[in-house]
Formats: C-alpha cells, sequence, structure tokens
C-alpha cells in the first residue's frame, strides 16, 4: 500500500480567512470526501465540524445545569465570591490569548513561536486550575460547602465541570505540543490546533458566563 | 507493507466500523436476552402474585422468601428491565450497530471518520452494561423506582433495598452511556456531512442514513441533559446537596437530610432527556422500514422529501414535548395545553410517514420476504402504538390514564415492539451482506408470524388493564378489590409473553445456524439498488476495494419504465 507523503515543502499555505473551515458542509462532489490511501485517518475538515458539534453538547450540559439553578433558584442564596476567581478570570482570558498567539504562529509556519506560546498556555491553564481549587478552599473555610445551600451546591458544580472539561483541554494541548512532527501532516496538525483554540476560547467564554451567572446575577 | 493486523487488533479493538457495529449488535442481542427474561419474572409476579417457586429462589435467594417473589424484587425487575431495554437495546442497536456497519458504506466511503473514537465509544458502553449488571450483585441488588429514577425515592440511599449500592451503579452506567453515546453521535453527524462519494448528496442518501443522521442528531442534544441531571443526584445522594429533595421527608421514621429541592426538577430534566430518546428508538427504525419496503415492493419510496422533512419535524418537535409525561404534576393547565398540542402536532410527521409507507405498498408487487413482513409489521404496530399516543397525548384523558397500563401498552407497542421489529427487519435484511450467508426464509417467516400476533396477544390487554384503571408498577395488585376481575387478562398476557419469548428462540436458532452455513449469499440477494449491495460479501476492510463509487442516480430507483431490469443500483449512470 502506497504510503501517504508527508512533505512539508509540498504542503499548500492555505489562505482561508483565519481558521480554514470553508464554510462548505459537502455536496457530494466528491472533493470532501478521503480519498486517502489508510481507512484510519482523517481529513481535517471533519475536525472542524466536530469540534462545533462538542461544543452544541457541551453547551447543553451547562444549559441543563443553568436550567436546574433556576428551577431552584439558587440565587436567592448567599454565597461570597472568593477574590482569586479574578485572578482565574485574568488567567483564562491571557490563556485565550496566548493560544491564539500560538495558533497564528503555527500557521505562519513558526514551530519554535507555537511551542513556547502553546506553553505559556498551558501553563496558564495550569494556573486557571490552581487558583480554582484555591477558590474551592476559600469557599469551604467560609463555611460554604456543597451541600451549605443551592448557591454554592451549584457553584461547585458549575465550576467543578468547568475544571474537567479544561484538564480534557490542558490533554488536548499537551498532545498537541508534545507529539512528534512526523507523525502528522501539517495540514492536519495545523486543524487539530485549530480545532483546540475553539475549544479553549469556548471554555473562557463559559467561564465568563459562569461568573456572571454565579456571582453578578441576583 | 504492515503485518495483517492480530486476532486482538482485528476482532476486539478494531477501528473497522464493521466489527464496531457488529459488537455493538450483540451487546444490544445480549442485553436484549436478559431483558426478556427479566420481563417473564415480571409476568410471573403479575399473574401468580402469592405462588411460590422454590427454583427461583435457588437462582435469587433474597429476592424470593419461602419462593415467594418479594416486591422489591419485582420492582428490581421492573427497573432492569426497562434500563436495559431502552439503553442498551433500542438505543444500541437501531444507531450504533447497523448504522456503525452501514452508514460508511451506504455513503460510499472507507471508513466513519472518527475510528478511535468510534472504538472508544464501543467499549465505554460495553463498560456501562457491565456497571449496569454489576448492580443486580451488590449489596440491596438493583434499583427499584423504575427506569425513570424519581426522586426523592431516588435521592435517599437508604430508602430501600436496591436504593444503596445499586442505585449508584445504575447512575454511574448511565453517565458512562452518556457519554459514549454523545461519542457516537459526533461520529454519525460528521461521516454524514463530510464522508460522501463523489454524486452522493445528501438527497441522495438513502432513508436510513437520513434516520441515522436525524436520531445523532437528538442524542447530541439530549444525553447531556440526562448527564447532569444523573451528575445533580450523585450529588443529592452522596454529597448533601438537595437539588430535588424536599425538606421535611422522613424514612420510617427517620427524618431524611434535604431542604427546599424539587423532585419536579428531576422530572423536567430527565423527561427533556427522555421524550427525545424514544424517537432516537424508532427513527432509525424507520429509515429501515423504509429502505426495506422500497426493495422488497419494488417501487421507490414514495414521497421521498416528505419523509426527509418528516423525520427532521419528528427530530425538532420532539424536544417541545416533554411536559407530557408530567400532565399530572399539577402544572399550570396553560402549559398542559402548549404540551398536548405539540405532542398531537407531531402525529402529524408521523401520519406523513406512514400514509407514505402505505404509498410505497400501494399497486405494488409484494415480495413478501421475511424483512419485508417484518417491515410491514413495523408499519401496523406503528399505527396501534402511536394512535394511543394521541389518546394519551390529550391531557384529559391522561389524568385518567397516567400511570396505568395503558401508558405501558402504548410505550410497549411502539418501543418494544415496533422498534425491535426495525431491528429484526435489519437483521433480517442486512444479514446475507453482514455474514456472507441467508438466513432461513422458513424460519424467519414463522418467527414473524408467531411474534406478530404474540405481541397483539400481550399488549392490546394492556390496554384494557388501563381502562380498567389498573395502575403501573405495583407488584400486587389482586389483592385490590376492582382488580380482582382482572387476574384472567395477566394469566393469558403472561402464557402469551412465554410463547413469544419462546418464539424468539426460533429467531436465535436461525441466526445462529445460519451463520455457519454452507452456501454463501450473493452480493445483492435482493436486488438492492443502493451502495451496501454494491461491495463485496461481507465487505473488504476499505468497503469498496480501492475503487470509490460514483453515484449517479437517487437511491429506489426501482421499475423505473424503460429500464432494462426492475432496478437500477445508485452507481449505474
Amino acid at each position: 500500500m502506497p504510503t501517504l507523503t508527508k512533505s512539508k515543502t509540498t504542503e499548500p499555505l492555505v489562505s482561508d480567512g483565519g481558521n480554514g473551515f470553508d464554510g462548505s458542509w459537502g455536496n457530494g462532489d466528491g472533493r470532501d470526501d478521503d480519498n486517502q490511501r489508510d481507512p484510519e485517518r482523517t481529513p481535517p475538515e471533519s475536525y472542524r465540524i466536530g469540534i462545533r458539534l462538542t461544543l452544541i453538547s457541551v453547551a447543553m450540559l451547562f444549559l441543563a445545569l443553568t436550567s436546574g439553578y433556576i428551577f431552584n433558584r439558587a440565587k436567592n442564596h448567599p454565597l461570597i465570591m472568593p477574590p482569586v476567581l479574578w485572578l482565574s478570570t485574568a488567567l483564562i482570558i491571557v490563556s485565550s490569548g496566548t493560544i491564539e498567539v500560538a495558533r497564528r504562529a503555527l500557521r505562519r509556519r513558526s514551530e519554535s513561536g507555537f511551542k513556547i506560546w502553546i506553553s505559556v498556555t498551558m501553563a496558564l491553564g495550569l494556573g486557571f486550575l490552581a487558583s480554582q481549587l484555591t477558590a474551592w478552599h476559600y469557599l469551604v473555610e467560609s463555611g460554604f460547602y456543597i451541600n451549605k445551600n443551592f448557591h454554592s451546591g451549584y457553584a461547585y458544580l458549575f465550576t467543578g465541570l468547568h475544571g474537567v472539561h479544561l484538564i480534557g483541554g490542558l490533554i488536548a494541548l499537551a498532545y498537541v505540543t508534545l507529539r512528534a512532527p512526523e507523525k502528522w501532516t501539517v495540514v492536519r496538525k495545523r486543524v487539530t490546533v485549530d480545532a483546540t483554540a475553539l475549544y479553549w476560547h469556548f471554555l473562557d467564554g463559559l467561564w465568563i458566563y459562569l461568573l456572571g451567572l454565579l456571582f453578578f446575577w441576583k | 507493507m504492515t503485518a495483517p493486523p492480530g486476532f486482538i487488533r482485528k476482532y476486539i479493538f478494531s477501528l473497522d466500523h464493521k466489527v464496531i457495529g457488529v459488537q455493538y449488535f450483540f451487546l444490544a442481542l445480549a442485553a436484549a436476552l436478559i431483558g426478556m427474561l427479566m420481563s417473564l419474572l415480571i409476568r410471573l409476579r403479575l399473574a401468580w402474585p402469592q405462588k411460590r417457586w422454590p427454583w427461583l429462589e435457588l437462582i435469587f435467594p433474597q429476592g424470593f422468601r419461602d419462593g415467594l417473589m418479594q416486591p422489591e424484587f419485582y420492582l428490581a425487575m421492573v427497573t432492569m428491565h426497562g434500563t436495559l431495554m431502552i439503553f442498551m437495546v433500542l438505543t444500541v442497536a437501531p444507531q450504533s450497530a447497523f448504522g456503525n456497519y452501514f452508514l460508511p458504506i451506504q455513503l460510499g466511503t472507507r471508513e466513519m471518520a472518527f475510528p478511535v473514537i468510534n472504538l472508544s465509544s464501543f467499549w465505554m458502553t460495553f463498560l456501562s452494561l457491565g456497571v449496569l449488571i454489576a448492580a443486580l450483585f451488590v449489596e440491596g441488588g438493583a434499583p427499584i423506582g423504575g427506569w425513570t429514577f424519581y426522586p426523592p425515592l431516588s435521592a435517599v440511599p437508604s430508602a430501600g433495598p436496591g436504593q444503596g449500592p445499586g442505585a449508584d451503579l445504575w447512575l454511574v452506567s448511565i453517565g458512562i452511556f452518556c457519554f459514549a453515546s454523545f461519542l457516537g453521535s459526533i461520529n454519525m453527524i460528521v461521516t454524514t456531512l463530510r464522508r460522501r462519494t463523489k454524486g452522493m448528496s445528501l438527497l441522495r442518501m438513502p432513508l436510513t442514513c437520513w434516520g441515522w443522521f436525524t436520531t445523532a442528531m437528538i442524542a447530541l442534544l439530549s444525553f447531556p441533559i440526562l448527564f447532569a441531571a444523573a451528575l445533580m443526584l450523585l450529588a443529592d445522594r452522596h454529597l448533601g446537596t438537595s437539588f430535588f429533595n424536599p425538606g421535611g421527608l422522613s424514612f420510617s421514621g427517620r427524618p431524611i437530610a434535604g431542604d427546599g429541592g424539587s423532585p419536579l426538577l428531576w422530572q423536567h430534566l430527565f423527561w427533556f432527556f427522555g421524550h427525545p430518546e424514544v424517537y432516537l428508538a424508532i427513527l432509525p427504525g424507520m429509515g429501515v422500514v423504509s429502505h426495506i419496503l422500497a426493495n422488497f415492493a419494488r417501487k421507490p419510496v414514495f414521497g421521498y422529501r416528505a419523509m426527509v422533512l418528516a423525520m427532521l419535524a419528528i427530530g425538532v418537535f420532539g424536544f417541545l414535548i416533554w411536559g407530557h409525561h408530567m400532565f399530572i404534576s399539577g402544572m399550570n393547565p396553560r402549559i398542559a395545553i402548549a404540551f398536548s398540542m405539540l405532542t398531537l402536532v407531531i402525529g402529524v410527521p408521523s401520519a406523513i410517514k406512514t400514509f407514505n409507507w402505505l404509498g410505497t405498498l400501494w399497486g405494488a408487487s409484494l415480495h413478501l420476504t421475511t424483512p419485508m413482513l417484518f417491515a410491514i409489521g413495523f408499519i401496523s404496530l406503528f399505527i396501534s402504538g402511536g394512535l394511543t399516543g394521541l389518546v394519551l397525548g390529550q391531557t384529559a384523558l391522561d389524568m385518567v390514564f397516567h400511570d396505568t397500563y395503558f401508558v405501558t401498552g402504548h410505550f410497549h407497542l411502539i418501543m418494544g415492539v415496533a422498534a425491535v421489529f426495525g431491528i429484526f427487519a435489519a437483521t433480517y435484511y442486512w444479514f446475507p451482506k453482514m455474514f456472507a450467508r441467508m438466513m432461513n426464509e422458513q424460519l424467519g417467516k414463522l418467527h414473524f408470524w408467531l411474534t406478530f400476533i404474540g405481541v397483539y396477544t400481550i399488549f392490546v390487554p394492556f390496554h384494557v388493564l388501563g381502562i380498567a384503571g389498573h395502575p403501573r408498577r405495583y407488584a400486587d395488585t389482586l389483592k385490590y378489590e376492582y382488580l380482582r376481575s382482572l387476574d384472567s387478562l395477566h394469566v393469558l398476557i403472561t402464557i402469551a409473553a412465554f410463547v413469544t419469548v419462546a418464539a424468539q428462540l426460533i429467531f436465535l436458532i436461525n441466526f445462529f445456524r445460519s451463520l455457519f452455513a454452507d452456501q454463501r449469499a450473493a452480493d445483492n440477494p435482493w436486488d438492492g439498488t443502493t451502495l451496501e449491495w454494491f461491495t463485496a460479501t461481507p465487505p473488504v476492510r476499505d468497503n469498496f476495494s480501492g475503487k470509490m463509487p460514483v453515484v449517479y442516480r437517487e437511491p429506489y430507483e426501482y421499475s423505473v419504465p424503460g429500464a432494462a431490469r426492475d432496478f437500477l443500483m445508485q452507481t449505474e449512470p
């Protein structure tokens, strides 16, 4: 079976307005099909749609909890906001910025730039998780256990689920950074990074939403 | 050249969508057999509540005291029967088993979009089944609150046998299942959108593909809700939250912690998932029925585009009607009117599909093979079950029928039989392609008739019971005066159930014997037009031996005037 050549010099630079999605849902003209030799490889466009579908599903999960939050009238119960959450917010917003820088560096073929900024993003992500744990600790110390009232209960569930999804994002980032360049094509790597970056931006936006829902909606 | 894959890589941890499809199929089959045995135990109790079964006590020492089936055991069987059948059979077999196997082939591509995710999804489902079965073996046994798992009963671990570790395992199993389904749905949607061969536009896809596609979209949106609910319930059970626990409860005199929560919240979350779930169970079957009807009526499906739109409409409207499971919860009557009207509105696309099936059959020269019989049987059962759904969708009537056997009769006809007939039809139809052998036609017909008559004999009396006011999930109804005269119906149903389950042995014998038959099947034994009949039998690893098919035609070009044969394959220019 002939193997796919992975020559970097012959890969065309895709000029596609930012994240590569050409807007095509496929119309059966054969251009969108995998006509590759190896049945166990995935063409890049699938990743773009796949990640958007994932985000829809994750959004439904948080929507379900939000509806519970409203139904249980959680905001009427007291809850304090751990001040470290401002740091969390800053960390995740900056990490969205750094992942964007990393993504664009990769697009410009700057492998070293990509590696540096992805590592910064991962560090910021880990910092975010650490600050979340600090926030939890603060809440516990202040007597706001998960079962103190609805507001605290939902706070732990929301931030916990968000954190778990963030850990998933960190694993994706590690994978994208550490996988040897010769194991995948430039285009495939780029699309994977695009997908991970979108996921990361989503988690950032989700965090802002959760902050607002839990602490600013009175 | 890479070395050929070893046994484990080829059959256990395979990335081949066909192998994964077959794995899902056998998972569903195993779950169905266990679920059927549980249903027989349920029937034993209902027909003869005070009878002693010493030999059953040997198998279930705690479920049977002095040979008498304990009510908790009965309820555990009810719960596990429902859970196994709805999740592990009806959500798995039509969508994950046949969908994974045939979607790529019918689209003309070599593999699903994400093979590794496909593999993970199956093994996660397998794990989920294992955890669910484990609930039968922990202290206290399986949970007893019904597959709907309503709190406060389900939120209090000490509330009864099975509500302890058994309920936790149930919740964990469901959580894993939700995640596995989510992964599977991503795969199906992306494959349908991005992996169609040249010439296969969306409106040239077989209706089976539309069924799987719509179902995947439903799964994507509904399973996260169940996951959230299960997470919150686990928190209520073990972390002291009270999302679902109102205050002031006590159990056997002991007060239960919890304050201010709402059992209604669980119902809303559960049914917001639960109603789309039932459409998830039936839509692939609808696609398969359309597909098979066209094949054996030698006619195109009547109103292909309407069929597509109807499926999409059912998918959309299915999300708007969850409240009809909660009519007696004391909801605002205006909201009830909205839910009721929307429930009846779903009858419209369903009716469109039914009339189009009849239109496909009208004037056709029917080849009444076993898959065709099951497909026509599906229509009959869908009409029966669907009509009683319209009855239940009316709030005033549901006030009487909620939690009676009328509801049980309704959903068994439509899920427990129509959807299952869809699975049988698909099995008989695609068996030659999957396993390169034909199933025995005589045994198949015998299986069909016994099952068809059997299920009507079982489930029509359910409606009679329901109208008489017979409640659901009661371990012993014969101690109530007004129900005592119904015991002969219970005996009839139970005998019919045993006969019908026995008839399934015919299917099993046919299935397993045919697997090892000598005579190989042809590539296109049914003279079908769609791409799965274009492949080798069984299909090779990349489905089309390196030559991706080009599609020139609509999917159901049967009996085209002027054509040399009575069918034109999609690949013929």
